[in-house]
């Protein structure tokens, strides 16, 4: 198991460091940067004033020094600076991870419940209306855009009845603290975090209900029966343990299409996370932070399906790590 | 004295659109204390259906009981409450399945799962219940208790896991035992070995046993009395050595006579076919495959084996399952690489080549495989499975349809089959497909790896007599591999008998079988179910 993590960890240094390079030429694919952004905010720049800037930033040197300098700099943990925001970016992400951190988290808690719980009472129900009704729902959900999703819950539950706040997260004027504060931060992470979640409860719920019908056709099934077992027994401690199994793999790309997804989420809400920072650094053409959220962000996904192909080994038996 | 199990008139009704209404119609039969009932019958015939009625473990709410009694001690089954039937399941009566890997839930050890049993149905405390355990996993002849307990069905060997099913059917001594095809999935020696050891424990505990299963020797070696079934219905019974001996009904007539001799058949090999003398066609010299093993180690699939094959001569591959029969032919298939060797067919030494090469000479050896509803493609028309290999010859779209129709005829299937999809046939139709799929390509070899093993016996014994037939008239030499002795003697002209990847024995059918020289080759024969009865 340990010799297993360790071989995984050290097989990402060549996937991240793929990625830092794919990231790096990929933005700068992407016409205009940071100088010229600057000075059009300056009003009317000369041309000499972008040049210094370029000078300063390191802009005019070829790309593949930049590369270079930057490859080393993320050698030694050092994400660069970020001249837009006058921050190092690791401090700056730092002050982020956290909001998107409680976000993902609370998403994939209520999909993951959610989702099991509906996919388990549609195939307990299989055919009959409640199935029927669970389907229907989980394919809107499957079809509904994210973004269209987050508005719409906006317009309903922030402005026409006022329930929910429309976005940030929390009440900055209120100078919360303790108990106060913990309970602003989740009143106004409901819509996002619901939203955000939508898609993946149908994903569940569909995966769940297919998984334990399939699973209950299975041979084991009658053999559970035959032994005397009763019908809440035979589900719940025999088909329920394998038809998890496909759910786990799904997990894993969730949390990592979810980073994705609250890039959106975060603008829409407003919600101060890395997402939101992305959005920020895309359009300023602030590529030192861009390329450094990226780097964050892979790192996280590669140690989150380490973590999955773990929990993998110890739900089923059959697969070893080596 | 009353039996153990009573039906009376029972009556199984199918969903609509089934080939028939009733699964299984006006049965009547009985067990009584320590006695085996045997139902034999072929695919479909309602044996397990039978069976699982017992414990109303009928697949809901489509198939279900329509009519009759099935009196366990007094009490009828069919109408008692779910909460009754439940407290007997397992406890009372107990069932054995067919397949004991795909019966035990893989990601619960084989302690858990026959924990649950004695949960259910005992008061016992935990460490009674785990020394109940070790005794009957003593009882069922399973080494070391402490670790078969511990283990994941994967980790056990076939034999074991049925062993431990029936530790678990067993645990509460049970007054009867339903076992459905109990001993189908394993080798003919672990078969024996599980035989012995029902009836042991049967005589033991003076068990009712409920035996189902399609294979007469299986029959003469474990029935008191026989139920024949054929669609549904009891076509005859009676005390084994009569049924056996003296079959009254003609369908249990023809299943007999279907069951192919132990002893080979008479060959003329002086001339033609099969000659010892024939031009060689396939030339193996020591070829070996190793695969390394998950966790580190390899493991020797095929061991510096050697065979020639002469020009229209049909070698049997016999060995039980892991002895490397399969992984050899995938080697002579060039399926995959050997690691040292020479495989050299009509002269061509196939090894030395390269991908065209080759390619351009595929269609000179073809293979059949064991699962006729796995190997054809379930999309594509069954015109399209036989033509892809011509097609894929560039061969002008006339031909390909003259030539497969050809085909068609001489598999003896019916033309219009070529535009249907293969789940429209039974299982023996797909294999006829399978074998007119292989000799569209003119090969000179054809490769049957275990081709009839998933079949009825009724069924087995029609492809083999078109496989003959065909090879005598195509002239063309076949490599036969199977598990069953049966089969080797009916078809093959020369035997070799493989065990742990190494050749055991080889030499003409008839000298292997009259005079096993090898200790492995005299146990295979020894637990060949039946041979003293139908020999």
């Amino acid at each position: 198991m340990v010799r297993f993590i360790a071989r995984r960890l050290i097989q990402a240094i060549p996937t991240i460091l793929m990625i830092l390079v794919l990231s790096f030429f990929l933005l700068r694919l992407a016409p205009g940067d940071i100088a010229d952004v600057m000075a059009g905010e300056s009003g009317g720049a000369s041309e000499e004033y972008v040049e210094q800037l370029r000078q300063q930033f390191g802009l005019d040197r070829s790309l593949f020094i930049q590369l270079a300098t930057y490859i080393k700099n993320v050698a030694t943990f050092e994400l660069g600076y970020s001249y837009r925001q006058n921050m190092a970016v690791s401090e700056l992400i730092l002050s982020r991870v956290g909001p998107t951190v409680i976000l993902m988290l609370t998403s994939f808690a209520i999909s993951i419940v959610l989702g099991i719980v509906l996919g388990i009472v549609a195939a307990r129900n299989v055919n009959r209306p409640v199935d029927r009704l669970i389907s229907l729902v989980s394919t809107l959900g499957y079809a509904t855009p994210l973004f269209w999703v987050g508005l719409m819950l906006i317009l309903i539950f922030s402005i026409t009845y006022r329930i929910f706040p429309t976005s940030g997260i929390e009440d900055i004027a209120a100078f919360n603290e303790g108990f106060a504060r913990v309970r602003d931060i989740a009143w106004h992470l409901v819509l996002p975090a619901v939203s955000l979640s939508l898609f993946y409860i149908a994903v569940y719920t569909r995966l769940m209900r297919s998984s334990l019908l399939e699973q209950s056709k299975m041979d084991y099934v009658v053999t559970a029966e035959a032994k005397g077992l009763p019908r809440r027994k035979v589900v719940y401690g025999h088909v329920l343990r394998n038809a998890l199994l496909p759910i786990l793999t799904m997990a894993g790309v969730q949390i990592g299409s979810m980073l994705g997804g609250s890039i959106i989420i975060e603008s829409v809400f407003g919600w101060p996370g890395m997402g939101l920072l992305a959005y920020e650094a895309l359009f300023a053409r602030d590529l030192n932070l861009l390329t450094g959220i990226l780097i964050v962000s892979s790192v996280m996904v590669i140690l989150i399906n380490v973590v999955v192909d773990v929990l993998y080994a110890v739900v089923d038996p059959r697969i070893h790590l080596k | 004295m009353t039996p153990v199990l009573e039906v009376t008139d029972l009556d199984i009704a199918l969903p609509g659109g089934a080939d028939r209404q009733y699964a299984v119609s006006g049965l009547n039969f009985d067990v009584h204390k320590g006695e085996t009932l045997c139902v034999i019958g072929e695919s479909g015939s309602g044996k397990s259906l039978t069976g699982k009625a017992i414990l109303r473990l009928l697949p809901k709410p489509h198939v279900r009981v329509a009519q009759g009694r099935i009196l366990f001690e007094g009490t009828d089954l069919v109408q008692i409450g779910d909460e009754s039937i439940r407290k007997i399941r397992g406890n009372a009566i107990s069932m054995i399945f067919q397949e004991p890997m795909t019966a035990l839930n893989p990601v619960l050890t084989i302690g858990r799962q026959i924990e649950e049993v004695l949960i259910e149905h005992t008061r016992m405390s935990r460490p009674e219940r785990w020394k109940r355990m070790r005794e009957i996993l003593t009882e069922t002849n399973l080494p070391d208790p402490e670790r078969i307990l511990n283990s994941y069905p994967h980790q056990l060997s076939g034999g074991q896991r049925q062993r431990a099913m029936i530790a678990m059917a067993l645990i509460l001594e049970p007054k009867l035992i339903i076992a459905d095809e109990p001993t189908t999935a394993l080798d003919v020696t672990t078969q024996a070995q599980i035989l012995r050891l029902m009836k042991q424990i049967q005589e033991r505990h003076g068990t009712g046993l409920l035996f189902i299963t399609h294979d007469f020797g299986v029959v003469s070696e474990i029935a008191d009395r026989v139920i024949v079934m054929e669609r549904g219905r009891a076509v005859e019974s009676g005390p084994v050595g009569d049924v056996l001996h003296a079959p009254k009904h003609p369908y249990t007539q023809s299943l007999m006579a279907a069951v192919p001799s132990l002893s080979p058949k008479p060959r003329n090999r002086t001339s033609g076919q099969g000659a010892p003398n024939a031009p060689t066609l396939v030339a193996v010299e020591n070829v070996s495959k190793t695969y390394p093993l998950m966790g580190g180690g390899s493991m020797k699939a095929v061991d510096n084996v050697s065979l020639r094959l002469g020009v229209g001569e049909t070698l049997g591959i016999v060995g039980e399952s892991g002895s490397g029969k399969s992984s050899l032919a995938r080697l002579l298939l060039r399926l995959s690489e050997p690691d040292e060797g020479t495989i050299r067919l009509d002269g061509t030494d196939l090894l030395a080549l390269n991908r065209s090469q080759l390619r351009s000479k595929r269609h000179l050896f073809q293979v059949v495989f064991q699962d006729p509803y796995g190997s054809l493609n379930p999309r594509w028309t069954v015109g399209r499975i036989i033509g892809e290999g011509l097609r894929l010859r560039n061969e002008p779209q006339r031909k390909v349809l003259e030539k497969s129709e050809a085909m068609i005829d001489l598999v003896g299937l019916d033309r219009k089959a070529l535009s249907r999809f293969p789940h429209e046939f039974s299982g023996g139709q797909r294999q006829r497909i399978a074998i007119a799929r292989a000799l569209i390509m003119d090969p000179k070899l054809l490769i049957a790896d275990e081709a009839v093993s998933a079949l009825d016996v009724s069924v087995q014994a029609q492809i083999l007599e078109l496989l003959d037939e065909i090879k005598k008239r195509l002239n063309l030499s076949m490599i036969f591999i199977t598990h069953d002795l049966r089969v080797a003697a009916n078809i093959c002209d020369t035997i070799m008998v493989m065990q742990s990847g190494r050749v055991v024995e080889s030499g003409p059918v008839e000298t292997i079988f009259k005079a096993p020289q090898q200790e492995y080759t005299q146990r295979l024969f020894a637990a060949v179910p039946g041979r003293l009865t139908t020999d």
